[in-house]
């Protein structure tokens, strides 16, 4: 009875997509499965728009994105649980929609950090609302965020381990997946239905 | 006596001249041009062994060659046509995404039974990794009904239609990987066009129902073309053993990527920060 509520606690989420995400790196033929494929998502295989955020193409590319994408999922799952799946769900769609429409030239698209700036955007949106320490922290990361885009939309970049990969950084999936996680945001605290109107609580 | 002998030398004539027309009227004669890919491919098949197959690498997005096989006589189709049917089974696959290009190559380009050493130079010139090869059967046939009879008229060869032409046509397009000698798949399409024709037209009757037939040809072939690549995408990926496929274009795969700069830093901070906040 002990071991009830520390289930009920453990980071589901977080674990659940570290452990999907080793899986596509690791075992064979799974990542063909998952990756998302232009020609199969337009031919029906509609799973590869999920899954293929959780497909990474080298060790050095997961390692980079599981750094943000652990303290970001265990943070929005352990303060605001009920919004882990939603904002996984609406970031994954997003961004996969997005590459269909905007990216044509892309056809495969692995990598976590577009669901890692979704979660991360989120989770400090919501700390703008909580004590003063946490929300000092919270704004730095938005001010690295917002520094980092218009970097990169200025032409400047990072091409450290990048450039030896054989893919292309995508910025419409960092773009897609913070706005992402801005809208699921307005969406708890603006929403104008009695529906889904309801207060921020500090911790959930 | 003398006047039935007449008659009957008359008669026996007229009946001559009746069989010998109705003979001729209905006759039937023909024409038949055809290419072959077996024979521009493997011309000394008989005497050499077929050149050897490897395991197809399919570098994505692929650049596709597609051209009509040389004649070895002369040729039924204008180069003109060739390019326009050849254009209009391009169009159908351009929008393709692993397709970046598809040249049309001209006649000229191909020797008859020129082999992989004519495709090779191809491949060098065009910068191509697979050709479609266009091959064609096209058979003309020319019956005399008995309405033909009023030929002996003059006047009826020019205005009564009794030629009866059919032409039945068969296009096959073969898609081979020129690298590694192999067919990768093939489509057909064929057509039957019925017409008729006075003698004095007759000859221009055949080549319009010719070009009727390759037009409608090459349109039954298309959606067989798709419907075998469609079969072949899935025989690709069922069997990665006979065909490797590798992405040539680093720009057709995308990441979504963090710089380790940026990974480290949000990573440490995020972390760092929500346990210096818990401790207040």
């Amino acid at each position: 009875m002990v071991v009830a509520p520390v289930l009920a606690r453990a980071p589901w989420w977080t674990l659940g997509l570290v452990s999907a995400a080793l899986a596509a790196l690791l075992l064979p033929g799974a990542a063909d499965v998952l990756v998302y494929d232009r020609a199969g998502v337009i031919g029906g295989e509609l799973w590869r728009i999920f899954t293929g955020h959780l497909v990474h193409f080298s060790a050095a590319h997961l390692i980079n994105n599981l750094a943000v994408l652990v303290p970001a999922v265990w943070l929005v799952e352990t303060r605001y649980r009920r919004d882990a799946g939603l904002l996984f769900l609406a970031a994954a769609s997003a961004i996969g929609f997005a590459l269909l429409a905007g990216e044509p030239g892309i056809l495969q698209f692995g990598g976590a950090s577009g669901i890692s700036l979704a979660f991360l955007v989120y989770a400090c949106l919501r700390g703008l609302h909580e004590d003063h320490r946490w929300r000092a922290v919270c704004m730095v990361l938005l001010a690295i965020v917002g520094a980092k885009f218009a970097a990169e939309s200025a032409g400047w970049h990072f091409r450290d381990w990048q450039a030896n990969e054989g893919f292309v950084p995508v910025m419409l999936s960092h773009v897609v997946g913070a706005a992402t996680g801005g809208a699921v945001y307005l969406w708890r605290i603006l929403g104008q239905t009695g529906l889904i109107r309801q207060p921020i609580p500090d911790h959930q | 006596m003398k006047w039935s002998a007449l008659n009957r030398v008359v008669r026996s004539t007229l009946m001559s001249l009746i069989f010998a027309v109705a003979s001729g009227c209905a006759g039937m004669h023909g024409q038949h041009t055809t290419t072959s890919v077996v024979d521009y491919l493997y011309p000394n098949a008989t005497k050499e062994p077929v050149a050897e197959q490897g395991i197809p690498v399919l570098s994505l997005p692929m650049r596709v060659g597609i051209a009509f096989v040389p004649e070895r006589g002369g040729s039924t189709l204008s180069e003109a046509k060739k390019t326009e049917l050849l254009d209009k089974v391009a169009a159908n696959f351009r929008k393709l995404d692993f397709i970046k290009s598809i040249e049309i190559i001209p006649s000229a380009y191909l020797i008859p039974q020129g082999g992989f050493q004519n495709l090779d130079q191809i491949r060098t010139m065009h910068g191509i990794e697979a050709i479609a090869l266009v091959s064609y059967d096209q058979k003309q046939f020319t019956d005399e009904g008995i309405a033909s009879i009023v030929y002996w008229t003059i006047v009826g060869a020019y205005i009564i239609p009794a030629e009866k032409n059919s032409t039945y046509t068969m296009v096959d397009a073969v898609i081979m990987h020129i690298p590694s000698r192999k067919m990768l798949f093939r489509a057909p399409g064929t057509s039957e066009i019925k017409g008729h024709s006075t003698p004095v037209n007759l000859s221009e009757e055949l080549r319009s129902d010719s070009e009727k037939g390759f037009n409608q040809a090459v349109e039954r072939m298309i959606p067989n073309l798709e419907q075998q690549l469609t079969a072949f995408q899935q025989k690709v990926k069922a069997s990665p053993e006979e065909y490797k496929v590798v992405r040539s274009d680093s720009g057709s795969r995308g990441g979504g990527a963090l710089d380790t700069v940026t990974a480290l830093l949000v990573g440490l901070l995020l972390a760092g920060g929500a346990w210096w906040s818990r401790r207040s």
